[in-house]
C-alpha cells in the first residue's frame, strides 16, 4: 500500500531530469538563481559566490532560493555545501538563468558522504 | 595482366602507413581527450577520496576507510517486535520503548510483513497520515509540526495467526497440544502505544534544534566547507579548471583534471578537508549518539484475542521506558499489569503484575563474526506476581535471561536465550530445562521462506 503512494507521489527532490553542466555561459545583467529543494531532512547551508560566503543557515528546511547580485565580466564561481544527520534524505540544486533552469543535480543517502559540496563556474562575458 | 600489381599496391600501403606514421609521437592513436561529462564536484570528490585511500598506508587504515565508504545509515529507533505476548517464540523478558518512528521504515518494509507463520504491522497515525498526505514526510516543517509529532507518538501494532496454547482442551486432565492458527482471526495480538517523553527521531522538532544548535557539528560544518571551497577561491585553480571545460560547460578533459589533482597546492588542500571532514564526522556522530539514547518513556494498552481453541484471551497494560547508556548500551524498563480471562466458568480471571529491567548492548559490529549488524546481547530480569494462576504453583517468580542475537543477514536472526528462574515449573518459554535454567534456540526466523522483496 504504502510502497504505491511512494511511487505515485514523488517528492518534490524527485522531480525533473538531472542536467550536468560545469560551467554557465551569461551575460552581466542576467539573473542568476540557486535554488536547493531539501527532502526529509533538516540540512545545514552554506553558499559562496567566489570567495564570499551569501548563505549560512544551521538548519535549513524545505526550500533556499538564492538570487545573486549582478555579476562582473569575468570568471566567477558558486558553491555551495550541505549537510544533515538524517538517515533518509534527498537534495535537489538548481541553477536557472533568466528564470530558465540550465543546471539540476540531485543528491541523496544513497551517496557515503554526509557532507556534501558542489560548485559550478559562472562565464561572464 | 601486370604481375608487379600486387607488390605495388602493397608498397604503396607501406608508404601510407610510414608517412601517417612520421608526424605521431608513439601511441598517438589514444591521443584523443578523454571526456568527463559528469560533474566537476562528483569527480572532486572522488579524486579526494582516492587520494586519501592512496596516502592511508597501512592495511588497517584502509580497512577503515573502505568501511567509511559505506552509505551511512542510522542506528534506528524501530523496534519491529511484536508485542510480548505473540505467539512466537519469546526469548526476551522485557519489551522495548519505542515503536517506529519513520514512515520511510514502514514504506521500505511495508506496513506489513510477514514473519515465519506471523503477520505483523508496526505503524502510527502518522503513518497512516502520509498516505494520504504524502508531502508531511518530504516537507521537514510539516514533518516537524507539533500535530504531526503528536500523531506519531500514537502507536498500534498488530499480529495477526501464530500458535495458541498447550492446555486440556477435552477434559482428559492432559494437556493437549497448542493448535496452529488457520484463519488470520483465530490468533489476533494488538498493541495501543503513546509515548509519553522523549523521542530518537532525528527529524522531530527538539532534535532539528539540536543539530541546529550544535556548536562542534556547527564549527567543523563551517571548516570543512570553507576547506572545499579554498579551490574555487584560488583565481589560478579556478581557471585550471575553466579551461579543461568544453565551450559548452558540458564536459571536461578528465587528463588534465588529473593532472589538476596532482598540483602540490591541490594536494595541500586535499589534505586539509581529510582532516575538517574526519572532525565533522566525530561530530556528527557524537550528536547522533546522543539522540539515539534518548530516554523514552510509552505508556501501552494491549490485547491477545483467540477463539477458546487456542487459549484463553489476554489484555496488559503498562508502560515501557528506554535510555541509551553509552554507545550501543541500554536499559529498558517495563512494567505490565496482565489479566488473562478464565476459560472456566465460576473461575476466577488470573492476574499477573510483571516487572521487567533489561540491559541490552551491541557487539562485535563491523567485524567478521558480528556483521554490520553485530551481535545484540540482552541481560534482564523480570519479577512476576501472581494471582488466581491454576497452574501456577507459587505467587511469585523472579527469573534472569541472557539473550544472545546472531544476524545471519539483514532480514534473519538466531536468538539463543537462557533463563534462570527461582522455580522451574514456570520456564514455558524455553525449549530444554535443566534444573532452573532453560535453554532456548529460535530458528523460525531464519527457517522462514525467504519473503519476495
Amino acid at each position: 500500500m504504502a510502497d504505491n503512494v511512494k511511487k505515485a507521489q514523488p517528492t518534490r527532490c524527485d522531480q525533473g531530469e538531472e542536467i550536468i553542466v560545469n560551467a554557465l555561459s551569461m551575460a552581466p545583467d542576467d539573473k542568476v538563481t540557486l535554488r536547493l529543494i531539501l527532502c526529509k531532512a533538516a540540512f545545514k547551508v552554506a553558499v559562496h559566490l567566489d570567495a564570499d560566503l551569501i548563505v549560512n543557515e544551521d538548519a535549513a528546511k524545505d526550500e533556499l532560493v538564492i538570487h545573486l547580485d549582478p555579476l562582473n565580466p569575468g570568471l566567477h564561481s558558486v558553491s555551495w555545501s550541505f549537510l544533515t544527520n538524517a538517515a533518509s534524505w534527498t537534495a535537489l540544486s538548481e541553477i536557472s538563468v533568466n528564470d530558465v533552469v540550465r543546471y539540476r543535480q540531485r543528491k541523496s543517502d544513497t551517496s557515503r558522504f554526509s557532507f556534501q559540496h558542489l560548485f559550478i563556474l559562472l562565464r561572464v562575458r | 595482366m601486370n604481375a608487379s600489381f600486387p607488390y605495388r599496391s602493397l608498397g604503396k600501403l607501406l608508404l601510407w602507413i610510414s608517412l601517417f606514421s612520421l608526424g605521431l609521437p608513439l601511441g598517438a592513436q589514444d591521443a584523443a581527450p578523454k571526456k568527463n561529462c559528469g560533474s566537476q564536484s562528483d569527480a572532486l570528490r572522488a579524486a579526494i577520496e582516492k587520494q586519501i585511500g592512496a596516502d592511508a598506508t597501512d592495511d588497517a587504515s584502509r580497512a577503515a576507510i573502505k568501511a567509511d565508504q559505506l552509505p551511512k545509515t542510522s542506528p534506528t529507533s524501530k523496534q519491529t517486535n511484536a508485542p510480548s505476548n505473540a505467539g512466537g517464540a519469546a526469548t526476551s523478558l522485557v519489551n522495548g520503548a519505542d515503536f517506529p518512528g519513520l514512515l520511510a521504515f514502514a514504506i521500505d518494509n511495508g506496513l506489513l510483513s510477514e514473519q515465519g507463520d506471523l503477520v505483523t504491522g508496526n505503524f502510527n497515525l502518522f503513518d497512516l497520515k502520509a498516505i494520504f498526505r504524502p508531502e508531511v514526510l518530504d516537507r521537514q516543517t510539516l514533518y516537524e509540526a507539533k500535530s504531526n509529532e503528536n500523531l506519531r507518538r500514537w502507536g498500534i501494532g498488530l499480529t495477526f495467526g501464530g500458535k495458541g496454547d498447550s492446555f486440556d482442551r477435552d477434559g482428559d486432565g492432559k494437556a493437549d497440544p497448542a493448535l496452529q492458527a488457520k484463519d488470520l482471526g483465530d490468533i489476533v495480538n494488538w498493541e495501543l502505544r503513546f509515548r509519553l517523553a522523549g523521542t530518537r527521531d532525528r527529524r522531530d522538532w527538539t532534535n532539528v534544534e539540536k543539530f541546529r544548535k550544535d556548536e562542534a557539528v556547527n564549527a567543523s560544518f563551517r571548516e570543512t566547507d570553507q576547506a572545499f571551497n579554498a579551490i574555487l577561491e584560488r583565481t589560478s585553480l579556478k581557471e585550471k579548471l575553466d579551461k579543461m571545460i568544453d565551450p559548452d560547460g558540458r564536459c571536461f578533459d578528465q587528463s588534465q583534471f588529473d593532472d589538476f589533482m596532482k598540483d602540490p597546492e591541490v594536494l595541500s588542500i586535499v589534505e586539509k578537508i581529510r582532516i575538517n571532514e574526519d572532525t565533522l564526522n566525530s561530530a556528527l556522530d557524537k550528536l547522533n549518539e546522543e539522540i539515539d539514547s534518548s530516554l523514552i518513556v510509552t505508556f501501552f494498552v494491549s490485547g491477545l484475542e483467540r477463539k477458546d481453541e487456542f487459549g484463553p484471551s489476554k489484555h496488559s497494560v503498562g508502560f515501557r521506558l528506554a535510555k541509551g547508556v553509552v554507545k550501543d548500551q541500554g536499559i529498558t524498563l517495563n512494567a505490565d499489569y496482565t489479566q488473562t480471562r478464565s476459560l472456566l466458568k465460576d473461575v476466577s480471571d488470573p492476574t499477573t503484575l510483571k516487572l521487567g529491567l533489561e540491559y541490552g548492548l551491541l557487539l562485535l559490529k563491523g567485524t567478521a563474526i558480528g556483521g554490520q549488524n553485530g551481535v545484540h546481547v540482552a541481560l534482564s530480569g523480570a519479577y512476576e506476581k501472581y494471582k488466581d494462576v491454576p497452574d501456577a504453583m507459587h505467587d511469585t517468580i523472579a527469573k534472569l535471561n541472557a539473550k544472545l542475537e546472531l544476524h545471519l543477514t539483514n532480514n534473519i536472526k538466531i536468538p539463543l536465550s537462557v533463563t534462570w528462574a527461582n522455580h522451574s515449573d514456570l520456564l514455558t518459554d524455553e525449549h530444554d530445562i535443566r534444573g532452573h535454567i532453560g535453554f532456548s534456540i529460535d530458528l523460525t526466523n531464519a527457517l522462514a521462506p525467504k519473503k519476495a522483496s
